[in-house]
This record gives C-alpha cells, sequence and structure tokens, in this order.
C-alpha cells in the first residue's frame, strides 16, 4: 500500500527536519501549498511541523515522500482534517523544487489515494489548489479528482495578485472504478 | 477661525442593527444557548458529529478572546423579545488573504422573524468596514435552502457545490460554498438589486 516503483510513503523522521525546514523557505512552495504568511524562520516551522506530524492523529496523518532508488526525502503529503462522521478527508502535497517533474509527485497522490479510500475507508477526499497551479490542477486531475467549486480571491500570489482557490475531489466509488 | 466649536459627529454603533445588536457572548448566554439545544439546529448547523455538546464544550468553544483566529458574537434583539436569538462567528481568519468563513445559528424560538438577516448585515459590515477583510465565505448544507435564500438575500454568491460533503439522515449530502467579497458590499451594501 505504501511503496510504489519510484516512490514510498513512510512516516516523517527526525532527519527529515532540515529537508522540510528546505521546503518551508522556498516562499513560492509555501505561497502553493496553502494561506497564510510567508515566515522568514523557516526551521522553527519545519520542527513545529514535524512535532505536530511524527505522531498519528485520527484528524492527521502525515507522510515523508521518499525516493526507492536512493532513499532521498523528496516531499511530504497529508491526509488532513480527517472526518469520521462524513469519512472525508482533504490532502495535501509538497515537494522538494528540484524533484518535481520526475513523476514523484502523481505516484504519491495514487498512493494517497489507495490509503484514503482502501485503508481508512473514507467516501470523499478533496483538495484545495490554487487556480494558477497548472502542475498541482493538472496532477489532481489525473489522479482522478474533479472541479467542484472556485472559490474566488482566497489566494495571493507573489506578485500581491488575488488568486482563485479551485476544490477537487474524488468519491470512492469513482476511485474504486478508476483503479479497477 | 471661528470660536464656536462644531458639534460631535453622531456616528452608528458599527455592531447595532434595525433589530439586533452583537455583542460578545457572557456566561448566561452560553447557558441558554447550551439549553435551547434542539435537533434542527444540530442537524442543518453542525459540521461534524451532530452530537448534543456538553456546557463545558460550548463555553470553551464561545468564550474565547478576539485573536485573529476567530470572533464570536451573540445576537441580541433590540425589542429584548428574547434575551439572546443565536450567535453568530467568524472563523478560519487567514492573513495576509484577510478571508474568513462565516458561521451563524439562530435559537429554536428566534428563527424566521428576521432577526438572522439584520445580525448578517451587521456582521459583514463590520467584517469588511471595521476588520478590512477582502471576503467572507461559507458552506450551507444542500438541503438547507432557506440558510441560502437568506445568504443570497445579502449578496453572497454560488461559488460551487461539493459533492457528498456531509452524512445525515442515513445518506450523504452536498454543500453549496458560497462568498462574498468587499468589492461586492461596497457596491451593494448588503442589498443586492
Amino acid at each position: 500500500m505504501f511503496a510504489g516503483e519510484r516512490v514510498r510513503l513512510r512516516g516523517l523522521q527526525e532527519s527529515d527536519i532540515d529537508d522540510l525546514a528546505g521546503m518551508e523557505v522556498q516562499a513560492e512552495a509555501v505561497r502553493l501549498r496553502r494561506q497564510g504568511p510567508i515566515w522568514p524562520g523557516g526551521r522553527a516551522e519545519a520542527e513545529a511541523l514535524y512535532e505536530r506530524t511524527r505522531t498519528a492523529a485520527p484528524d492527521r496523518i502525515s507522510f515523508a515522500i521518499e525516493a526507492i532508488d536512493d532513499g532521498r526525502f523528496v516531499g511530504h503529503c497529508v491526509l488532513a482534517t480527517v472526518s469520521r462522521t462524513h469519512r472525508s478527508a482533504e490532502i495535501g502535497i509538497g515537494l522538494l523544487e528540484e524533484d518535481t517533474g520526475r513523476g514523484y509527485g502523481g505516484e504519491a497522490l495514487r498512493l494517497l489515494l489507495e490509503y484514503a479510500f482502501a485503508g481508512m475507508l473514507l467516501h470523499r477526499v478533496h483538495a484545495l489548489v490554487r487556480a494558477d497551479d497548472e502542475r498541482g490542477i493538472a496532477a489532481f486531475t489525473a489522479a482522478g479528482l474533479k472541479l467542484e467549486a472556485r472559490l474566488r480571491e482566497e489566494a495571493l500570489d507573489l506578485d500581491g495578485n488575488r488568486v482563485d482557490v479551485l476544490s477537487v475531489s474524488v468519491l470512492h466509488d469513482e476511485w474504486r472504478e478508476a483503479v479497477a | 477661525m471661528s470660536g464656536a466649536t462644531p458639534p460631535l459627529p453622531q456616528v452608528r454603533d458599527a455592531l447595532v442593527g434595525d433589530l439586533v445588536r452583537l455583542r460578545p457572548p457572557t456566561q448566561g448566554d452560553i447557558h441558554r444557548i447550551w439549553e435551547c439545544q434542539d435537533w434542527e439546529g444540530a442537524r442543518l448547523g453542525e459540521g461534524g458529529a451532530p452530537v448534543p455538546r456538553l456546557r463545558s464544550e460550548t463555553e470553551d468553544w464561545l468564550l474565547q478572546p478576539f485573536q485573529w483566529d476567530k470572533l464570536h458574537l451573540v445576537i441580541d434583539p433590540l425589542d429584548d423579545a428574547v434575551p439572546i436569538a443565536g450567535r453568530l462567528s467568524l472563523g478560519r481568519l487567514q492573513w495576509p488573504e484577510a478571508t474568513a468563513m462565516l458561521g451563524m445559528s439562530l435559537l429554536p424560538d428566534s428563527r424566521r422573524k428576521g432577526y438572522g438577516i439584520d445580525a448578517l448585515r451587521v456582521l459583514c459590515a463590520f467584517a469588511f468596514e471595521q476588520l478590512n477583510l477582502h471576503k467572507i465565505s461559507l458552506g450551507t448544507w444542500a438541503f438547507n435552502e432557506a440558510a441560502q435564500a437568506l445568504y443570497r438575500k445579502v449578496g453572497f454568491v454560488v461559488e460551487g457545490r461539493e459533492r457528498d460533503f456531509l452524512f445525515r439522515d442515513g445518506a450523504y449530502h452536498d454543500s453549496i460554498a458560497m462568498g462574498l467579497l468587499a468589492s461586492e458590499w461596497r457596491a451593494h451594501p448588503g442589498r443586492p438589486a
């Protein structure tokens, strides 16, 4: 369930903190991933992220993404705001800038969806993606997530322009049909 | 320069509307909100499991100081017909995006009396004209058509439909995403054409 051809998902380790800190200071990555300010204190934020994620909690499960060929940390992904009532969760994924464009993200996404639907028996998985994040939109579309809302002007780009956020989702039945 | 002092301008309280004023909750309000929990409120308003809450949970949830993350206010009718009509909140305040999520619920004896729409207009005005927010968003269950009609009346626009977003009454239901931008508010302050 946690290993594909190029990447595997594993729990975060203390040795990932430097890599996480490296991601946190890539301002573009911060903007692409979520709302909120860009802070200069990268390492502290990475440590806080690590502390929050090193033990699995039912509502938030984080993974490191590791390249199978050399065992390197290439990014992390998360199943967040897991609702046990609605059997739903939000997914998020972040790769190191130098490891984008190699198919790592797409495969990590497929593994994460398998974990969400087959492992956690969720009914719905959704993601929020900035409308100008072409790579992110392409990855989610390829993984079977469908556009369902355009949330106007909820994000910012690095030039200070307001950008729409897209809400995309895939349901359990759709996922099962696609992997069958 | 004449010696006469100009009269102080009459300033309208930003938290007072035509029918209600908004104010922070007191212990008594929390107790009333807790006592008045009913199935309709839970079914329509509860984001997670519609399980009745402990009084201490309700206190911990609503009695928090404003620190730019969430704002809880109660709806106090000016006619004193009831101690409070319900509550309103802005949550997930994001900065620097300046966005927030709106939540609202009315107590059983205060529904369909006009308190809700008045309170909503006061809160939106406060959010845009005092807090300098850029956008207010909300999600409402697809089967709650009364809520969608209310939000539309104040100027909220439908931005999408999230499929099978919640499980209630034995089935999955969609959620309707709605939003209101500061520019839209300035054009129609809560009374769109």
